[in-house]
């Protein structure tokens, strides 16, 4: 704990040491045949994300400290939160885009881990499975997309793709690339229709929720939206889909966020809000859009981690987070009312907080377009209102009644109520004496770095009496008499939408169908009867033979003189040895016989001088031998079993004619044709020199192509422990 | 099959049959043999005791789980391979040293996949024989 409060402090300087507005990069190769390389870049929004991952960690850690104290696992639970924090960090950091994959992922394993992190319980278990499959199947599209954004620029660096990123425009690439991408940057930033894992992710304790909300996870897809923005944004499909996109997320999920009577679930609903404005912002792409984009991520931050750890304090205080149940608390949680209060007024949009600013500057941007932006983010912003208001005055003003569930004063735990309230005081702080400041260190270069060429100037709380204040007004008005009203409304709701899909029904429709169709398959492929397994394998090689025959040379003239009698006689033996195998009626018969034919072609070896080859024949005869023999007893005699259906047969024979003739001509190919002998003249002459080794096959085995071997090993091994479960298995079932 | 003369015949031949394993094993890299060969001649003779004694009986001599002697055989190969990516050189590279003998990292690969083999095969044989025998 201390350790990662330590390792935060030394981030957040750290970062503000390297910090410069122009942006600073750093350079070192990874893996440079592939063009990965390990290149971290920190401009203006790069720093604005990982100040907030850095500082909002600091204060979530604090808080943990004493939500987790007692808590199973609660070291672990540090550790977690600290791997996810730094996966975040190099997420924002990442200069090249597979290591921005790459800490992609590691943030979307993280957060398994910390969603999860309640694994006595199933629903926690199933909804971070949700949340990793909902991110990791986007992850999965957004890794084509940037590969796709990869090749058309002949680059991973972001650098040089994002100066270079007019001229895409024209590439017939560049449309598949960004739908892949934004599919990815929707699924992880939980836009309509991804956006159920993100309530579902609430059954994770109160820091996560606090953490992965505000400052994280949610905001990587932001994060890269806003980074790739100077690529994509000239183009119409961009606009349209985050426009779209966004715009649907935050109208659907106000609504559904207004039915909820989980405190904790209308703040996850809320989020889902905060993003689709913060897509619909990025898609209007101007100055003031931008600015209020900027604005608002600092503001969502600040507040949603603060309300997120007064909810949790709630919950530990009165062990409910319903609605109804919670009331009054003012009077016993006074810190965490105040945290409440400042970061509900800055969620409504009350001057003069961050949320207020933000909002200015989206109307600005919205009226600059056109009216119907302007009407949804109002309508949108006085819902966010409404919600504020509920969330703070219902459970901290408002009588208690029969409903009420006591609440023991937790406030005494000095780490419940600080970083709260010092998120509060920061957001009061931000607008006022740090204005200045947040302009020109990081709006402004973060902005530069998402639109160059807008033209930015200060944000400024006081701009006179105009139409945006106007609707902020109304907004906050709206916002009221909803509140006001919100039983009556939250009905009319309920009734409304009761007939729609929910997005977490569908999920489960389609994990559960993939499920099923994989267990169908397998029943088919693994049906657990060997004669079939076999019969497959040497069909389809058979196939593969017959495909490739016409490829393959033919004997034309057979040199007769070469041909030494021991060869024939040998040749006959192998005859005579096969056919005993096929006709004798016993079993152990049969077994001996195919030894016979396994010594034999060790012979042949033997005559062809290569007696490792030989040796090894020789031996793995003898133990199929043995092994065959341990169990010949157990099998059925060949009497007993019913001879194959004559169809059956045919196509038995078929097959291996076939292969017999396949094998064949590769063989015939190979002993006459002139076969490629760089190989072998390079291991010939290298063996003794290099490897001081004469045998070569064993210094190919142990030296040139040791991986090879070890790999092989590894196999052994593996089958090894195979055998050993089936039959472990066996045993503990005969009991 | 417990005959006198195949116990006491067998134990004799095992002996010998162990020796030349390791003899193959070691003269491996300059003359026919290797790991691999060696391995499957020791098994031969695991399973040549398997039959005139029993199972247990051979379980109780080596000691070691097969397994743990497989595992050792993968470790030491994957071993092997550190000395030369420790020393600058890519993985599993051969390094010798030609003081007093030709020794090298080859070997010690070699030595893994005889353990490695004698572990895996001898395992499932062991498991097989208990099974059925």
């Amino acid at each position: 704990m201390g350790l990662s409060v330590a390792l935060h402090l030394f981030l957040l300087i750290g970062l503000w040491v390297l910090y410069s507005p122009s942006g600073v990069g750093w350079h070192w190769d990874w893996v440079p045949s592939l063009g990965a390389s390990f290149s971290i870049r920190l401009d203006g929004l790069s720093m604005l994300f990982s100040w907030l991952i850095c500082g909002i960690g600091l204060f979530v850690q604090l808080y943990a400290f004493h939500y987790m104290k007692g808590k199973p696992l609660s070291g672990l639970f540090h550790v977690y939160l600290t791997l996810f924090m730094l996966a975040m960090l190099g997420l924002v950091l990442a200069g090249n885009l597979l290591l921005l994959f790459i800490f992609w992922e590691l943030t979307t394993v993280t957060s398994y881990l910390l969603i999860g992190f309640n694994h006595d319980q199933e629903v926690s278990r199933k909804n971070a499975l949700q949340a990793m499959l909902v991110t990791g199947a986007g992850g999965l599209a957004l890794l084509a997309g940037l590969i796709l954004l990869g090749q058309m620029a002949g680059t991973w660096e972001m650098d040089q793709i994002i100066n270079r990123g007019a001229t895409f425009i024209s590439d017939k690439r560049f449309a598949p690339a960004l739908i892949l991408i934004l599919i990815g940057a929707f699924t992880k930033s939980a836009q309509v229709p991804f956006h159920f894992w993100l309530p579902g992710a609430m059954s994770a304790p109160a820091p996560v929720s606090a953490f992965l909300h505000s400052a994280t996870m949610v905001k990587g897809g932001i994060y890269l939206l806003a980074r790739l923005a100077p690529v994509f944004s000239q183009s119409d499909l961009w606009f349209w889909s985050l426009a779209l996109t966004g715009g649907i997320t935050a109208v659907w999920t106000v609504i559904v966020a207004l039915q909820q009577r989980d405190l904790k679930l209308m703040l996850a609903y809320s989020t889902n809000v905060a993003l689709g404005k913060l897509v619909f912002l990025l898609a209007l792409g101007t100055r003031y859009a931008i600015s209020a984009a900027l604005m608002f991520i600092i503001a969502h931050a600040l507040y949603k981690a603060a309300l997120f750890m007064v909810i949790g304090t709630v919950d530990k205080a009165t062990g409910t987070r319903n609605i109804d149940q919670v009331a009054g608390l003012g009077r016993i949680l006074k810190f965490s009312f105040l945290a409440a209060g400042l970061s509900a007024f800055s969620k409504a949009g009350i001057p003069p907080l961050p949320g207020f600013l933000s909002k200015e500057y989206m109307y600005k941007a919205a009226l600059q377009i056109s009216y119907a932006p302007t009407i949804l983010l109002v309508f949108v912003n006085a819902l966010m209102g409404a919600m504020a208001l509920l969330v703070v005055i219902r459970p901290f003003i408002s009588k208690p009644d029969a409903r009420t569930v006591p609440a023991s004063p937790v406030e005494k735990y000095s780490f419940l109520w600080i970083p709260p309230v010092c998120l509060g005081i920061l957001q009061l702080l931000a607008t006022t004496l740090g204005l200045q400041w947040l302009n020109t260190t990081l709006i402004i270069p973060a902005g530069q770095v998402i639109a160059p060429n807008a033209g930015y100037e200060s944000l400024k709380l006081w701009q006179g009496l105009n139409l945006p204040l106007a609707l902020s007004g109304v907004s906050l008005l709206f916002a009221f008499l909803l509140f006001k009203y919100h039983t009556w409304i939250k009905r009319f709701i309920d009734r409304t939408t009761r007939l729609l899909p929910a997005g977490s029904q569908c999920y489960e429709q389609i994990v559960n169908g993939i499920i099923r169709s994989g267990s169908a398959l397998t029943s088919i492929l693994q049906h657990g009867r060997l004669t079939g397994y076999i019969f497959m394998l040497f069909f389809l090689m058979a196939l593969v033979f017959l495909f490739n025959m016409p490829a393959l040379p033919m004997p034309d003239t057979v040199n007769w003189q070469g041909i030494r009698f021991y060869e024939v006689l040998l040749a006959l033996g192998l005859a005579a040895a096969v056919f005993t195998v096929l006709l004798s009626r016993s079993r152990l018969l049969a077994i001996v016989s195919l030894g016979v034919a396994g010594f034999i072609t060790t012979l042949f070896l033997m005559f062809y001088n290569a007696p490792d080859v030989a040796k090894t024949q020789l031996l793995v005869e003898t133990l199929s031998v043995i092994f065959l023999v341990m169990i010949v007893g157990r099998l059925p005699k060949f009497s007993d079993v019913l001879p194959h259906s004559f169809g059956k047969r045919i196509l038995n024979t078929a097959i291996a004619v076939t292969i017999g003739a396949g094998v064949f001509r590769v063989l015939y190919a190979m002993s006459t044709g002139h076969p490629d002998t760089t190989l072998i003249d390079y291991f010939a002459a290298n063996s003794l020199i290099a490897a001081h080794g004469r045998n070569i096959v064993n210094v190919i085995l142990v030296d040139f192509r040791a991986i090879d071997t070890l790999g092989e090993i590894t196999v052994v091994v593996m089958a090894a422990l195979g055998a050993s479960a089936i039959l472990l298995k066996k045993k503990r079932t005969d009991r | 099959m417990k005959s006198v003369i195949f116990k006491t015949t067998a134990h004799i031949v095992i002996g010998i049959m162990l020796l030349f394993s390791l003899y193959l094993l070691f003269r491996g890299h300059n003359e026919p043999g290797g790991g691999f060969i060696g391995a499957l001649i020791a098994v031969i003779a695991f399973a040549l005791l398997i039959f005139s004694e029993s199972p247990h009986y051979v379980r109780k001599r080596i000691g070691l789980s097969p397994g743990m002697i497989a595992l050792t055989g993968v470790g030491l190969s994957l071993g092997s391979g550190f000395f030369a990516a420790f020393s600058g050189k890519a993985y599993l590279t051969g390094l010798w040293c030609k003081t007093v003998l030709t020794l090298g990292t080859p070997l010690l690969f070699d030595v893994g996949v005889y353990l490695a083999v004698i572990g895996g095969v001898l395992s499932i044989l062991l498991d097989l024989a208990e099974e059925l025998l």
